[in-house]
């Protein structure tokens, strides 16, 4: 599995830094005269990027013993392991979410519904942890970030523009 | 000479001057441990404050502030993992790592107190030698910062923990992302895909956020449930202290980083987070003790980078008095302080307000010791925060995260951003490949390639020009022995994993 | 227990927001404004451009009841703040502060927002003065020694600037084309580079807006050759100007206020008013005084200020495309 997860990581990269490397190709000949132009640089930095993924994913694809043993210690590991793997993508799922939510519905708002769903998603199920802390720590977090120091968060759209409004 | 200190100790230390200096430092330690406030930001937040205040009693209030933001940014690095301030992020790295293995106050009193020798000792130097310093500073040329970048690079090997070919991976990527937006030189769009977010280039603080804290609140929502975060038992003063041997231990960093840190912030171009990681990457380099343990809780590496961006004031506030050119952002806002109070910051300052000059300097020695209580006490409180039930701790770090990278650029597209690189920098620790080298790439690589560039415009286009200067010859031979030298030492290193 | 506690904070918000929605129906008829004002400055805390709206934000502050807020958004050279403006409702409650460098923009083909087509001038509110500035121990005294110079070495003479293809560059390359020299123009990060440069020999010298620069000149470390503009500057009586040495050259950094096109007239006239006001303020007078940024008349009215753009984004096409970025 990890040496699965290896081989496409760098065949990521390797994709990654190619692309990379073609638009860069297309800002050749810009530059002053005397100076190495906008692309050289860059074009560097992209080969070497791509020359050490590609001995990375080359390395990855023969290393078969390491993947045995890998897939071995995977097995083991069982459902603990998924659980958990499973709780990283839904903290992370909610943290993007909490992204969007903020120029949607407002800082306050969003910081509301963030708190006990990410820490939902984490493993938490103390309700008492689950009611208070977004409470407090919204509170806390605007009082700091929007009152006293006037970070202008989105305050949303409509009418949760209007509410926002009521506090900032 | 006497006499004129002597006065200066007595004005600067008048009910008024010391109240400025402590509620200065308060406030610089608050904007610089919050992220999405940077220290310069903090000081322009006080700037209006100070329309009204006797020139004196402003600018240690200032003074106060920046010396105490760049302070604050270790606070939030160490517990929380987040850069409070840009130049602290070797500190993230490091300290962070400590404050895991549950040493948080062992990490956050020796942060503090190499924090408090820095800024004593470019203070020090400052007054010894400013003369020196500005004219050594002069000599830096689009040639020589590009001299000095490619050495802050070569440590890449140091930093790259086990196998050589992720590090290289992972600083050449770093190096790539730092060419994203427009060119400096010919104002071309590189790789922005027709987006405005992308035009002003990859903020690092923004990409930092994601790779360093908020990756590492994905790596550890993998690990087991815990109910609390829990890795702080305070046990009192005297035992978490750090033992004078630990400074006995590592004299040479304790020495070479507030010199590296002096001189680059007297550099208008780098300033205190490329300080930082000179010296950081220095320590790297030369680690004698662990060398192994860097970008896993180095103790050497959070000293060498603490004392550094302190000392790195003292290196502005030496070519801003002196020839009244702002070395970085936040002394860029004092010039603003000395015009509205009708002084021109320049050569001629010295001559015409020695009294404000030399009270200055004796405000940055008196700061540096008042921060040393007040920093002390807001550790105490920070401490605290570890009893915070874990899930509401990791909840509170991305806000936290989110504030700091929207605060930067005031974007929500630098947020979208940051979380891109949450999810690169999560894959990258998934697989082995350090983080540490990437965003060392990111901070050095813009003023690389630029000063090389500059460098061969001024030439006319000859490399010669490259190495003509004595400083820039002997900073790329340097690099170029630390490069070759663990090749050969430990080839073996490039394959391990 | 806690069931309750739920219930009656989700009642609270709902409240809240029915509270919020009622805000905005009776908010038509109300005047203007009826909350606080935005300037948007599309430069970093603490630059030309920030300290300037600052200041007369300053003064604006007294005249309007529910305050302003100045609020900045750098990236892009200056193109996000613009976008945002451009994308906001014309309701003239964000403002945004022009520079020069959205007058250029309006020429380059890629633009995003057109200054001329998407925004209303209020007014001109500074018009800066740069002047040719060499190091105090560079071999050229005069500026005809330097122009001497250029002529007879093409691309030698080395002379710093900030943004590529933006004012900086245009300034000084247009003002050595007038005088039928080439220069070889390196673009550096900040003004603070620029000088460090100049004064550690590593470069010929820059054209630079003067206010920065006195204490430095007035030391002796570095020089002006000129001030261009068409009389002699008051803090620098001994050093020659562009027109009084037969150069026709006297374009300056100029900063303006503009709203989103299709606000109210009534409106924008108001924000004029205030702003008017606002540059009588004492603090801001005292202000421009102290950084010299009353050489010149700043203030141009909203016609004058449109047609002033107009001709500076004539003259800005002309030279972008002598430089190769338009093509």
């Amino acid at each position: 599995m990890k040496t699965k997860g290896e081989v496409f990581f760098f065949a990521v990269c390797v994709a990654f830094f190619g692309f990379m490397g073609v638009q860069a190709l297309a800002l050749m000949g810009e530059g002053r005269a005397g100076e190495i132009g906008s692309a050289l640089w860059p074009l560097i930095a992209l080969a070497a990027s791509l020359g050490f993924s590609v001995v990375l994913l080359v390395r990855a694809v023969r290393s078969p013993r390491r993947a045995a043993a890998a897939q071995a210690a995977d097995r083991d590991e069982g459902d603990e392991s998924r659980r958990r793997r499973q709780a990283v993508a839904l903290s992370t799922a909610c943290f993007f979410v909490y992204l969007w939510a903020v120029s949607l519905i407002g800082f306050i708002l969003a910081t509301l519904l963030f708190i006990p769903a990410f820490a939902f998603a984490l493993g938490e199920r103390r309700v008492k942890v689950l009611v208070t802390a977004p409470l407090v720590l919204t509170t806390v977090m605007s009082a700091v970030f929007l009152k006293f120091l006037s970070i202008p968060f989105p305050k949303g759209i409509g009418i949760f523009a209007a509410f926002s409004r009521l506090f900032y | 000479m006497l006499e004129i200190y002597a006065q200066a100790f007595a004005t600067v230390l008048l009910p008024p001057n010391l109240l400025a200096m402590v509620l200065g430092a308060l406030w610089g330690l608050l904007a610089g441990a919050l992220p999405g406030i940077s220290t310069s930001m903090g000081v322009v937040l006080i700037l209006s404050f100070t329309y009204t205040l006797s020139p004196m009693t402003a600018f240690v209030l200032l003074v106060g502030a920046y010396l105490g933001g760049i302070t604050g940014g270790g606070i939030t690095s160490i517990l929380f993992g987040i850069p409070g301030e840009p130049s602290s992020v070797p500190t993230v790295i490091e300290g962070h790592a400590l404050a895991k293995q549950g040493k948080a106050a062992a990490a956050m009193w020796t942060y503090l107190l190499c924090s408090i020798f820095g800024g004593l000792f470019s203070v020090l130097f400052m007054i010894v030698a400013t003369p020196l310093i500005a004219d050594f500073a002069l000599r830096f040329g689009p040639a020589e910062y590009f001299a000095l970048t490619i050495l802050g690079l070569s440590v890449v090997s140091g930093l790259s923990g086990g196998s050589m070919l992720k590090g290289f991976l992972s600083c050449f990527f770093g190096l790539f992302l730092a060419t994203i937006g427009t060119d400096g030189i010919t104002g071309e769009e590189r790789f922005t895909f027709g987006t405005v977010t992308l035009l002003g280039g990859v903020n690092f603080v923004v990409a930092m956020v994601g790779l360093l804290a908020v990756s590492e609140i994905m790596i550890e929502a993998e690990e087991p449930f815990k109910e609390y975060k829990g890795m702080v038992e305070y046990r009192g003063l005297l035992q978490e202290l750090p033992r004078f041997s630990l400074f006995r231990k590592y004299w040479l960093t304790m020495i070479r980083s507030p010199i590296i840190g002096t001189i680059v912030g007297a550099l208008p171009g780098a300033g205190a987070t490329i300080a930082a990681f000179l010296a950081y990457g220095e320590a790297a380099r030369t680690a004698k003790h662990e060398p192994q343990k860097f970008g896993k809780g180095a103790i050497e590496g959070l000293m060498a980078a603490e004392s550094a961006n302190n000392a790195s004031t003292g290196g502005s506030m030496t070519i801003l008095l002196s020839l009244g050119i702002p070395g970085s952002n936040t002394t860029a806002m004092l010039v603003a302080a000395f015009m509205i109070h009708g002084m021109q910051p320049g050569p001629l300052l010295l001559s015409q307000r020695p009294d404000v000059i030399y009270g200055i300097f004796v405000a940055m020695i008196v700061i540096n010791l008042l921060l040393l209580v007040v920093a002390g006490t807001a550790i105490r409180l920070f401490l605290q925060l570890n009893r915070l039930p874990y899930s509401v701790f990791s909840a509170a770090i991305l806000i936290l995260c989110v504030v700091g990278a929207f605060g930067i650029n005031n974007s929500v597209d630098d947020m979208m951003l940051m979380f891109v690189f949450s999810l690169i920098g999560y894959f990258m620790r998934k697989f082995g490949v350090p983080v540490a080298p990437c965003i060392l790439a990111l901070v050095l690589g813009d003023l690389a390639e630029l000063s090389l560039r500059r460098a061969l415009l001024l030439a006319g286009g000859s490399p010669l020009g490259l190495v003509s200067g004595p400083i820039s010859a002997v900073l790329l031979l340097g690099a170029l022995v630390s490069i070759v030298y663990p090749l050969i030492k430990k080839p073996k290193m490039l394959g391990a994993s | 227990m806690k069931k309750k506690m739920v219930c009656l904070s989700l009642t609270l918000s709902l409240a809240l927001l029915l509270g919020g929605g009622f805000r905005i129906s009776t908010a038509q008829a109300a005047d203007f404004p009826e909350r606080a004002i935005e300037i948007v400055v599309p430069f970093g805390a603490g630059g030309g451009s920030d300290t300037a709206a600052r200041a007369v934000a300053e003064g604006m502050k007294p005249l309007l009841k529910h305050g302003l807020v100045v609020t900045n958004m750098p990236g892009g050279g200056a193109t996000k703040g613009m976008l945002h403006v451009s994308q906001q409702p014309a309701d003239g409650y964000t403002v945004l502060a022009v520079t020069t460098s959205h007058l250029i923009d309006a020429v380059k083909p890629k633009t995003r927002a057109h200054i001329l087509n998407d925004f209303d001038p209020l007014c001109r509110i500074q018009w800066d003065t740069s002047g040719v500035i060499v190091s105090g121990e560079s071999k050229f005294k005069t500026i005809e020694e330097l122009i001497d110079y250029g002529k007879k070495n093409p691309k030698m003479l080395k002379f710093a600037g900030t943004s590529p293809g933006g004012w900086s560059e245009i300034q000084t390359v247009a003002f050595f084309k007038t005088v039928g020299v080439q220069v070889t123009f390196v673009p550096f990060d900040s003004g603070a580079e620029i000088k460090a440069a100049i004064l550690g020999g590593h470069i010929h010298g820059a054209v630079e807006e003067l206010a920065e620069t006195l204490p430095l000149i007035n030391a002796g470390k570095l020089r002006a050759l000129c001030v261009i503009m068409d009389k002699r500057h008051p803090a620098l009586p001994d050093v020659p100007s562009a027109v009084e040495r037969g150069i026709n050259y006297t374009h300056g950094l100029m900063r303006a206020w503009a709203v989103r096109k299709g606000t109210p007239p009534e409106r924008q006239k108001f924000l004029l008013e205030v702003i008017r006001k606002a540059l009588e303020n004492p603090t801001y007078v005292k202000y421009i005084k102290d950084n010299h940024l009353d050489v010149r008349p700043g203030y141009l009215g909203p016609e004058e200020t449109r047609k002033y753009w107009e001709e500076e984004i004539a003259f800005f096409a002309e030279v972008l495309k002598d430089l190769g970025y338009v093509k």
